[in-house]
C-alpha cells in the first residue's frame, strides 16, 4: 500500500477508504435487499462482487451508462455497452487496493462485517451516512443511489462467477 | 486418364490446422489466465496442454474441418484418433485420470451421438450413454485406419471407460481459423477500447514468435506470467496520446480581487516567498484550479489515476529535484536573502515555463504548472532554496501553538 503522503490528491480526496466504504456499503445494502426476494434470509455481498461493484458505480462514464432498471439482464448490458465493460474490468484492477483498504477501514468502522466471503451493511450506520449524504455533493448523492441500484442489479445476475465472466474479470 | 495436379500435393487442411491450433491456444490461454496459473504447451502431451504445479489440468485436441457440413459422428476419425491419442496418454501416465480432456471442434456434434451427449457440463451430458454409443461403433466399425483406437478402447473395461470419459469435454461448433478472431477480440475488449485489431494483432505476432520458439527451443512451456506481462505492456503502448481538456477550465481566470481568499495556502505561501508579484500569483492560483479540477475530473469521470497521476507527479518531481539542485549549487552556502529569493524565482520561472505533458497530445500549459503548484501545495517541492524550513515556521508553528 502506498503511503499516504506518496497518494496523489486525487486518490487522497476520492479513493480514501472511507468514502469507498461508503460506496460499499450501499452496494452491500442493495445486494442484501434483493437477496430476500430469492431465499427468505438476507445473503450479504460476495466479497469480489464488491470490486466489481464499485468498478461499476465510481467511474462516471460507466455510472452514467448504467441501465434504469434491474430488469435489464447484465449480459444484455455488457452486449450493449463494450467499451464500458473494458473499462469496468480495467477498473477492477485499479481498485483493487484502495477497495481492500475500503473493506478493512470499514470493518474497523462498524460500518461492514465480513462473514465468510460475504459482507454485510450494518444498519445502525444509516442515520450517520444519511447525515453525510445530505451534506454532499449531487454527484456523491448519485454515485451512492448507483451503489444501492448495482447491488441489487448484480445480485439478480446470478452467481459470482457468472458475473465475472461476463464482465471478463480476472478472479 | 486425368493428369496430377499440383493441388494433389496441397496440404492445405493440415496447414489451417497447425494455425488454428496456435490460435486455439492463444485463446484458451488469456480465458484460463483469469482463473488460475499455467503453463501452457503446443504438440508437447497433446495439441496444447495447460500445466499446473507440473501437473497437466487440460488438454486440447483441436480438430478443424475446411468442409462446412462435417459432423462429428460416431465413426469419424476426428473422434476416434483423438481417443488414441488419450488412450495412449492414460496408458503411459503422461496424462493422468483427472486431467480434463477437450475436444474443441469447427465440426457440429451429430444429435444422439456420443459426441453430444460428452458436451460440457449440462442436463444433455450423459457418460454412460456415449460409453455405450462407443462400445457399439469400436465392434461394429470395420475402418481399418481406426482400427488401433478401437482396440484401445474395448481393451479397456467399464470402469475405466466412464473414467476416461467423465474427464472428456466434446466442444462442437466452433468457430473456424479465421472466425476464431471475433472470440479473441471479446477476450481482448479491455486491453485497448480504441486499437482492438491493433492489439490483437500485436498480441498474436508476439504469440506466433513465441510458440515458434518454445517448438524449436523447448523449454517446459509458455507461462502465463509471460502473457500476462505481453498484454500489460501492449495495452501501456496504446495508450490514447491525448486526454479530454475541459474548455471551461481552459478559459478559466482569476480575478485579482480574489486573491486575498487563498493567502493562506501553501502555494500561494510559496509564491510570496520568492517575490512574486501580484500577477505572478493570480497565474499560480489559476493554473492551481485549472489543474485541480482537471485531474479531479479525470479521475471521476475515468478513474485515470492509478499509474498515470501517480506517475506524473513522480515525473514532475524529479524534474523539479534536479532544478532545485543545480540552484542551490550556485548559490553556495553564504546566500543572502536577495540572493536566495532571486534563485527562488528562477526555479519559479522553471517551473511555470515547464511544457512535461502527461501524454503527448496535451498541450495547454497549465497542466503541468497546475501539477507543480499543486506538489508545491502539498510542499513536496518549493520555489525558495530553502522553502521546507521557511514553510515550517510559518505553518507547522502556528498549529504547535494551536495544539498547546
Amino acid at each position: 500500500m502506498t503511503a499516504w503522503q506518496e497518494r496523489t490528491i486525487e486518490q487522497r480526496n476520492l479513493l480514501n477508504p472511507a468514502f469507498c466504504a461508503v460506496a460499499v456499503w450501499h452496494l452491500a445494502r442493495g445486494y442484501q435487499t434483493e437477496s430476500v426476494i430469492f431465499t427468505s434470509e438476507q445473503t450479504g455481498l460476495p466479497i469480489e462482487l464488491a470490486f466489481v461493484g464499485a468498478s461499476l458505480v465510481l467511474r462516471g462514464h460507466t455510472r452514467d451508462q448504467l441501465p434504469g432498471s434491474i430488469a435489464t439482464s447484465l449480459a444484455t448490458w455488457v452486449h450493449d455497452h463494450p467499451l464500458e465493460r473494458s473499462a469496468v474490468a480495467k477498473g477492477v484492477v485499479v481498485l483493487r487496493e484502495p477497495v481492500r483498504e475500503a473493506l478493512l477501514f470499514g470493518t474497523q468502522h462498524g460500518l461492514l462485517s465480513l462473514d465468510g466471503r460475504w459482507l454485510y451493511a450494518h444498519n445502525k450506520q444509516s442515520k450517520k451516512i444519511n447525515r453525510y449524504l445530505r451534506a454532499s455533493s449531487e454527484e456523491v448523492k448519485e454515485c451512492m443511489r448507483q451503489a444501492v441500484f448495482v447491488g441489487r442489479w448484480l445480485c439478480k445476475a446470478g452467481a459470482p462467477p457468472t458475473v465475472l465472466a461476463l464482465l471478463g474479470v480476472q478472479a | 486418364m486425368t493428369l496430377p495436379s499440383v493441388s494433389n500435393f496441397s496440404a492445405g487442411a493440415s496447414m489451417v490446422g497447425y494455425l488454428y491450433q496456435v490460435r486455439i491456444a492463444l485463446l484458451w490461454a488469456i480465458r484460463r489466465s483469469r482463473i488460475s496459473d499455467f503453463t501452457v504447451s503446443i504438440e508437447t502431451l497433446d495439441d496444447v496442454s495447460f500445466e499446473v504445479d507440473g501437473e497437466p489440468a487440460a488438454v486440447l485436441q483441436a480438430k478443424h474441418s475446411l468442409n462446412a457440413t462435417a459432423t462429428l459422428s460416431d465413426f469419424c476419425p476426428e473422434l476416434w484418433k483423438t481417443l488414441r491419442v488419450w488412450l495412449v496418454g492414460l496408458a503411459s501416465g503422461e496424462v493422468p485420470p483427472g486431467t480434463a480432456r477437450f475436444l474443441i471442434a469447427t465440426a457440429e456434434a451429430q444429435q444422439g451421438s456420443a459426441c453430444a451427449a460428452l458436451g460440457i457440463d449440462g442436463p444433455a451430458r450423459n457418460t454412460t450413454e456415449a460409453a455405450k454409443i462407443l462400445k457399439h461403433a469400436a465392434t461394429t466399425s470395420s475402418n481399418s485406419e481406426l482400427k488401433s483406437a478401437f482396440d484401445g478402447y474395448l481393451t479397456l473395461d467399464d470402469t475405466e471407460r466412464e473414467q476416461l470419459l467423465s474427464s472428456i469435454y466434446v466442444i462442437p461448433a466452433q468457430p473456424d481459423a479465421a472466425a476464431i478472431l471475433e472470440q479473441l477480440q471479446a477476450e481482448l475488449y479491455h486491453v485497448s477500447l480504441h486499437h482492438q485489431d491493433l492489439s490483437i494483432q500485436m498480441l498474436e505476432g508476439w504469440w506466433f514468435k513465441r510458440v515458434l520458439n518454445e517448438l524449436v527451443h523447448p523449454d517446459g512451456g509458455i507461462p502465463r506470467a509471460e502473457i500476462d506481462a505481453q498484454i500489460s505492456e501492449i495495452q501501456e503502448s496504446l495508450k490514447p496520446d491525448t486526454l479530454p481538456i475541459d474548455e471551461e477550465l481552459d478559459m478559466l481566470m482569476v480575478a485579482l480581487d480574489q486573491l486575498p481568499e487563498f493567502a493562506t495556502r501553501p502555494f500561494y505561501r510559496q509564491v510570496e516567498l520568492v517575490g512574486g508579484s501580484q500577477l505572478r500569483i493570480r497565474n499560480a492560483i489559476t493554473s492551481y484550479l485549472q489543474a485541480f479540477r482537471q485531474r479531479s475530473a479525470w479521475t471521476r469521470n475515468d478513474l485515470l489515476f492509478d499509474a498515470d497521476l501517480q506517475k506524473y507527479d513522480r515525473r514532475l518531481h524529479t524534474e523539479w529535484e534536479l532544478q532545485y539542485a543545480q540552484v542551490c549549487d550556485e548559490l553556495g552556502t553564504q546566500a543572502t536573502e536577495e540572493a536566495m529569493a532571486k534563485a527562488g524565482r528562477a526555479i519559479l520561472k522553471w517551473a511555470e515555463d515547464a511544457h512535461l505533458p502527461i501524454r503527448s497530445g496535451v498541450n495547454v500549459p497549465w497542466v503541468c504548472r497546475g501539477s507543480l503548484h499543486m506538489l508545491a501545495e502539498d510542499r513536496r517541492l518549493g520555489w525558495h532554496p530553502d522553502f521546507e524550513a521557511r514553510l515550517k515556521a510559518i505553518f507547522d508553528a502556528s498549529t504547535l501553538r494551536d495544539a498547546v
